[in-house]
C-alpha cells in the first residue's frame, strides 16, 4: 500500500457503501485512478458487502417463540465479556508491556515518515489529527501517529509492527 | 423517528412487559445478531442457536441497560459474547471427542472436496473472511456488513476504536491479497 493509503480507508469504506460523495468523493476517485491498491481495497470491500450472509427461514418467529418461554429473570449485563476481563487478570505484565509497545509504534510512525530535512533542527509541529478525506500525509513530513493507538494490545500492537515493517 | 431513539423506547416498553415491544426488537436485529454469531462461529446452525440464546440474555437483562450504548450495538455485543462462549464450548468437546478417540489425524484445514466447490465470488469471499483471524473478521464485517463506525464496532468487541482500526486495515490487506 502506498504511504499514506492507509488513510483514505475510511474513504473508500463509505464509498463501498455508497455514502460519499460531492468534493470529497470527487477528491477520493482522483486518489483511485492512480492507486491500484485503493481500487483492490474498494473491489474487496464491495465483494464483502455483497457476501452478506443469509438468515435462516423461521429464525424470527423461533427466537421470538423462545423468548417469550424463557424465565424471565434478571441476568448481569451479558454485554460486558467477563472471560475477557479474567484474562488480563492474568496477564499483569500486559499493560506495562503494552504502554512500552506504544511508544515503539509512535516513535517508528515518526521516523518512517519523517523526511531527512526534518532533522536539520527546525522545528515542526507534530500533526496530531488528520482530516480522512483531506490531503495526507501532512506538509513537512510529520506524523503523529494515530492518537488512539495507545490502547491497542499487545498482540495488536505487534501485527501492527509487522505490518509498518513489511 | 431515529432508529437508535424508536429502540430505547421499545427498550423501555419491553421493561414494563410489553411483548410486542419485545417481538419488534428480534424483528429489527435478529439478521444483525445472527450475521454477527455467524461470523464468529462459520456454522450456520450454531449461529441461529447463538442468535436465540443472545436474545433470552437480552431480554432477561434488559432491566440493566443503562442506555450507554445503542440499543443495536448493546445487542450485537451480547451475540458476539454469546457466540464466542459457543465456540469455546464446541473446541472444547472437540478436544475431547479427538482425546476419547485417540486420535489427532487432520482435525482441522480445508476440505479438499468443499474446496472444489467454492467457485462463486460469493463462496470465495466467505471462504477468504473464515481464514482472517477472528478480530480482523468481526472488524471488517462490522464495518462492512452491519455499517458500524469504528467507535461502534469497538463497542460491541468490547475493544477500542484503534484496535477495530487496526484491525479492519489489517483484514481488508489480506483480503486484497486473497481475493484480487
Amino acid at each position: 500500500m502506498n504511504r499514506g493509503c492507509e488513510f483514505y480507508m475510511d474513504a473508500l469504506t463509505d464509498r463501498a457503501a455508497g455514502r460519499l460523495d460531492g468534493a470529497s468523493g470527487q477528491r477520493l476517485d482522483a486518489h483511485v485512478a492512480g492507486c491500484e491498491e485503493c481500487r483492490r481495497s474498494l473491489a474487496v470491500m464491495r465483494a464483502v458487502r455483497r457476501a452478506v450472509p443469509a438468515v435462516p427461514e423461521g429464525l424470527e418467529a423461533r427466537v421470538r417463540s423462545a423468548v417469550h418461554s424463557g424465565p424471565g429473570t434478571p441476568a448481569p449485563d451479558p454485554s460486558v465479556d467477563r472471560s475477557r476481563e479474567s484474562r488480563l487478570g492474568r496477564r499483569p505484565w500486559a499493560v506495562p508491556l503494552a504502554a512500552a509497545a506504544t511508544l515503539a509504534v509512535v516513535w517508528l510512525g515518526v521516523v518512517q515518515t519523517t523526511s531527512p530535512d526534518a532533522w536539520s533542527g527546525a522545528v515542526v509541529a507534530p500533526v496530531t489529527e488528520y482530516e480522512p478525506y483531506g490531503e495526507w500525509p501532512a506538509a513537512g513530513g510529520w506524523v503523529a501517529g494515530d492518537p488512539l493507538l495507545g490502547d491497542l494490545s499487545v498482540e495488536e500492537l505487534e501485527r501492527l509492527l509487522e505490518e509498518m515493517e513489511s | 423517528m431515529d432508529r437508535a431513539l424508536v429502540d430505547r423506547a421499545l427498550v423501555d416498553r419491553a421493561r414494563a412487559g410489553d411483548r410486542e415491544a419485545v417481538d419488534a426488537l428480534v424483528s429489527q436485529h435478529h439478521q444483525a445478531v445472527y450475521r454477527v454469531a455467524y461470523r464468529v462461529l462459520g456454522d450456520p446452525d450454531a449461529a441461529a442457536d447463538a442468535t436465540q440464546e443472545a436474545f433470552m440474555k437480552a431480554v432477561s437483562a434488559l432491566g440493566g441497560f443503562r442506555g450507554d450504548a445503542s440499543v443495536r450495538t448493546w445487542l450485537l455485543r451480547i451475540a458476539a459474547n454469546t457466540a464466542t462462549s459457543a465456540g469455546r464450548r464446541v473446541a472444547r468437546r472437540a478436544e475431547v471427542a479427538l482425546d476419547d478417540a485417540g486420535a489427532g489425524l487432520s482435525a482441522a484445514g480445508p476440505d479438499p472436496e468443499r474446496a472444489a466447490v467454492v467457485r462463486s465470488e460469493v463462496d470465495r469471499v466467505q471462504a477468504a473472511l473464515a481464514e482472517l483471524p477472528e478480530k480482523q473478521r468481526l472488524a471488517v464485517t462490522l464495518r462492512l456488513e452491519e455499517e458500524l463506525s469504528h467507535r461502534e464496532a469497538a463497542e460491541v468487541l468490547g475493544s477500542t476504536e484503534g484496535a477495530v482500526r487496526v484491525n479492519y486495515h489489517l483484514g481488508i490487506k489480506r483480503l486484497r491479497e486473497r481475493l484480487t
